[in-house]
């Protein structure tokens, strides 16, 4: 979806307070996109490497499926953020059907509370999950909480984002 | 799926019955009624389905005390955890960077000069190139997004109605995910234990009969309209030398089913080796930039983290209604209303097109494809036939109003209302419709190549 | 009180119909005050993500693999140590030592995980797509399928002297098709299951695995039933097992003959002494156990 004009309903920073949590958010998903590109390249890299190593030199790779599938958890949960960023999780877009600026901006403002809680819960109960787990990958005998960290991880720069999307969806002027 | 047998009238254990009238039924209506609610609040206000179904997940976390947070939060992450599920960004990585390699640029050079000569070209064009790309590319979205910004504007310069040409491309990028390699094939097959390879299989030929049925469709109306009428001007380029252009990517299906099928890689395999193979294009053509590139791979990682937080939340949710034993409650009701196959298929692809409406296709691929599989096979329908009917069924969701994400991407980029879209979509729609009448009642069409 | 009872197997496994027929007997036997509600097909999740749920607290029995509860109490693992048991009798002998009664402890405290019972699950022999193997030395230089799991590599490495490659279950068939890979090893059931005699023509029986797999319950939810329901659901386990290892038992030598008849050359001469002697290197790869555990159990074993 690499063309779609975000369909967030943020406006474009017009206020000075407005355009540091815009460049707040640019830095991070500078970061987390780097992070998350990196990792699909390696996933890629290990994917076909995993072939070769079977089919041509008959030496495979005993962790390849276990590793592979846990990077592909990271990529997805902390790639959250950056779909986020991009306006890629779509849902319902009606509300612009609401005449009243100020009901709409309670209604959108309420919303991304709403969000907000739900993402922060499950940061926590991953949270709590890691700290109770006792689960081994067996291939590569390390902890399930390699693989497990990827959810709050992934849900905190989403409660992150989230955040700082909301005094702007409440206060700033459109733009 | 078996009733509930006589010397165990309603017994709780029994694996497929469920006992009318009981208290947990009750109460297992009255949390479906209280959750029905919630879905349509949190539609309204616009959450993104994956949150919704997460939100829905955590009503029962919260009110029934055997659905442990921690076990959903497990649920959560396990939905991530299967190597099949690589093929999805591997998948979409591959059209994305088929679209910047320069190969769709020759592509679209050789099914201009195919369709030059009949009733509205460009609108034959556009279906004929979603057809020769679906062998690479994964997802009707990618399509979609491509074709609206590089096909719709040609097509406005000859005079086609801004919102025809949206509509047709949406509907045509329909037309990339049945031919494989196609992400809802691999979900169903993932959620539903059938055969990948076998499902590739099964929906090259109900692919290619979708876009026979569009293309005949488009004759007809470019017609009667007078648009875009048949140019009997000499072809620019020898036809020859454009399939030669053309070629990589009717190559890389027929590669990936040969490989699959016998055995050299997984399907997830697959999809790495078209990563690779697309590069070697990128590398040979020279026509990208790495700025590009990099925006392939971002907006990779952006489109995987969408669709995978639909599944993974799918995943969970899926769990608890089967925690509540939901699914055995549904296929009771279904099997109750009626027994013969044929019918039984028309039913689902009913719920399908209703459930579409709303929802995303990908959410109802995992939810509802393995809720139904018991009941469906008990008919004695064919795995394969009845994931074939599912699966086209699913992605018609993507363009039916009000929700839909493949009328969002076009309609985001042409900047045509969703009003408007419907009023053009329509016709499209129905002619889909017969496609999928053909499938359910022909049921050799997506089993012939399968079992081949 | 409602207890979900999970496992990886379809409806018609013989461990689903014996759960079956425990569930109504201990519903029957507390007047419906306890019932168990089954869940086949890994409905609820993988072996592992049973146990863990178990481990959580969530209101479960599982019928899971010993290397799930390994994650928790490692030396657990040496149940289904290859090549231990002469028979299933020295396996119950084992099962019932005060070496497994102190893990089974170590499990339910540090774990949640109250083991009720064990069962014979399946015998797991060695096949091959066109080598006939006796002796370790016949199956070295094999690419042969296996789980990911630390016993199971070291013993195709160790004993086997093949290479361990693992692969997803379904992609099998294929792989043997193909020459991807030349040898798996697997209970005879699951072979037909696969249809993998079509493209492997030996099945050696080298009984290399006793696959023993307990029934675990939340040992939260077993302390809040009262003692009479305990003993119930105790009893009624113990003769879930008991069902459903003479069915499994039954199913072996069954397996065999069908293979036989559909064509596979069934190799029963074989040098398991051979084999066994170069078992007792895989106990290096376990670090974590206690010391002198193998030789403790084979004493055992050996009574
Ligand atoms: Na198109
Ligand atoms: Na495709």
């Amino acid at each position: 979806m690499t063309d779609v004009v975000p369909q967030t309903l943020v406006p474009p920073p017009t206020q000075g307070w407005s355009r540091a949590l815009e460049r707040a958010e640019f830095w991070i998903d500078r970061l987390v996109s780097v992070l998350t590109v990196g990792t699909l390249v390696f996933m890629v890299g290990l994917v076909f490497y995993a072939v070769v190593m079977r089919y041509v030199f008959s030496a495979p790779l005993v962790y390849s499926y276990d590793l592979s599938t846990m990077l592909f958890a990271w990529i997805v949960f902390v790639g959250l953020f950056v779909a986020e960023r991009d306006g890629a999780h779509i849902g319902l877009d009606i509300l612009y059907l609401i005449k009243s600026e100020g009901l709409r901006r309670a209604v959108i403002a309420l919303r991304q509370v709403f969000m907000i809680a739900l993402a922060a819960y499950m940061t926590y109960i991953s949270t709590v999950l890691i700290l109770r787990t006792g689960m081994q990958i067996s291939s590569m005998r390390i902890s399930a909480r390699w693989l497990y960290a990827s959810l709050p991880v992934g849900f905190a720069l989403l409660t992150l984002i989230y955040l700082l999307r909301l005094p702007r969806l409440a206060l700033a002027k459109q733009g | 799926m078996p009733r509930c047998r006589s010397a165990l009238p309603c017994s709780p254990s029994s694996t497929y019955c469920a006992c009318p009238g009981s208290r947990s039924q009750n109460r297992a209506r009255a949390m479906l009624a209280l959750i029905a609610v919630a879905f349509v609040v949190l539609l309204v206000v616009g959450v993104p389905i994956g949150l919704i179904l997460i939100s829905l997940s955590v009503i029962y976390v919260l009110l029934d005390p055997a659905i442990m947070d921690l076990a959903f939060a497990q649920r959560v992450i396990a939905g991530t955890q299967s190597f099949p599920l690589l093929a999805v960004p591997l998948f979409i990585l591959t059209g994305e960077l088929m679209n910047i390699s320069g190969i769709t640029r020759r592509v679209m050079t050789f099914a201009a000069l195919v369709t030059q000569r009949m009733s509205g070209g460009l609108a034959q064009t556009n279906i004929l190139l979603s057809t020769l790309l679906a062998g690479m590319s994964g997802s009707a979205n990618g399509d979609a997004a491509m074709q609206a910004k590089i096909l719709v504007p040609e097509m406005s310069k000859r005079g086609y109605p801004l919102a025809y040409s949206t509509a047709l491309t949406a509907t045509s990028a329909l037309i990339a995910p049945m031919i494989p390699p196609g992400i809802g094939l691999i979900l169903f097959g993932f959620v539903t234990d059938t055969s990948i390879g076998r499902l590739f299989a099964g929906a090259i030929l109900p692919g290619l009969l979708l876009a026979a049925v569009l293309m005949i469709y488009t004759y007809f109306v470019t017609k009667k309209n007078r648009w875009d009428p048949p140019n009997h001007e000499p072809r620019e380029t020898p036809l020859g030398k454009a399939f030669l252009g053309a070629l990589p990517a009717i190559m890389l299906p027929i590669l990936i089913i040969v490989g699959i099928r016998f055995g050299i890689f997984t399907p997830s395999e697959a999809a790495a080796v078209a990563v690779l193979y697309t590069g070697v294009f990128i590398a040979v053509y020279r026509e990208a930039s790495w700025k590009q590139i990099w925006t392939a791979l971002r907006s990779t990682v952006v489109t995987t983290a969408a669709i995978l937080l639909v599944l993974a939340a799918s995943a969970a949710f899926s769990w608890i209604l089967t925690f509540e034993r939901v699914p055995q409650m549904v296929g009771g009701a279904m099997l109750a209303s009626t027994e013969n196959p044929l019918l039984m298929l028309a039913l689902v692809g009913a719920i399908i097109f209703i459930a579409g409406l709303f929802i995303e296709g990908t959410a109802l691929i995992l939810i509802l494809g393995p809720m139904f599989l018991p009941v469906v096979t008990s008919l004695g329908i064919d795995p394969v036939h009845y994931g074939v009917v599912f699966v086209l069924m699913a992605h018609l969701g993507g363009i039916t109003p009000p929700v839909g994400t493949v009328m969002f991407t076009a309609c985001t980029i042409t900047r045509v209302s969703i009003i408007d879209f419907a009023k053009a979509v329509w016709p499209y729609i129905i002619a889909y419709l017969v496609v999928a009448a053909l499938l359910i009642m022909i049921p050799q069409i997506s089993t012939f190549l399968a079992y081949l | 009180q409602t207890i979900r009872f999970a496992h990886m197997n379809s409806p018609t496994h013989f461990v689903n119909t014996a759960a079956e027929t425990m569930a109504a007997n201990v519903a029957e036997r507390t007047n419906g005050e306890v019932t168990i509600e089954l869940y086949p097909s890994g409905q609820l999740g993988e072996n592992a993500q049973i146990t863990e749920q178990i481990t959580l607290g969530g209101d479960l029995i599982g019928q899971v693999g010993v290397g799930t509860i390994a994650d928790y109490v490692p030396d657990f693992s040496i149940i289904v140590y290859p090549f231990m048991y002469p028979d299933f009798e020295a396996a119950q002998r084992f099962l019932a030592s005060d070496l497994i009664k102190e893990l089974e402890a170590q499990a339910e405290q540090a774990a949640n995980a109250k083991v009720l019972c064990y069962l014979h699950f399946g015998v797991r022999d060695l096949y091959t797509r066109d080598r006939e193997v006796r002796t370790p030395d016949d199956s070295a230089g094999l690419s042969i399928r296996v789980q990911p799991v630390t016993i199971y590599t070291e013993m195709v490495e160790k004993v086997m002297q093949g290479a361990p490659t693992p692969m997803p279950w379904p992609e099998v068939y294929s792989a043997l098709a193909q020459g991807v890979i030349d040898a798996a090893e697997a209970p005879p059931s699951a072979i037909l299951d696969q249809s993998h005699q079509e493209h492997a023509r030996f099945l050696i029986q080298t009984n290399h695995m006793l696959d023993i797999s307990p029934l675990v319950m939340s040992a939260s939810l077993f302390n809040s039933l009262s003692p009479e329901y305990q003993a119930i659901v105790q009893e009624e386990a113990d003769a879930a097992c008991q069902n459903m290892s003479e069915a499994s038992m039954a199913s072996y030598e069954g397996g065999i003959e069908e293979l036989a008849s559909q064509g596979m050359t069934i190799i029963s001469d074989v040098d398991r002494e051979a084999f066994a002697a170069r078992a007792g290197a895989i106990a290096e790869a376990f670090p974590e156990w206690s010391e002198g555990l193998y030789d403790r159990a084979r004493e055992i074993i050996a009574q």
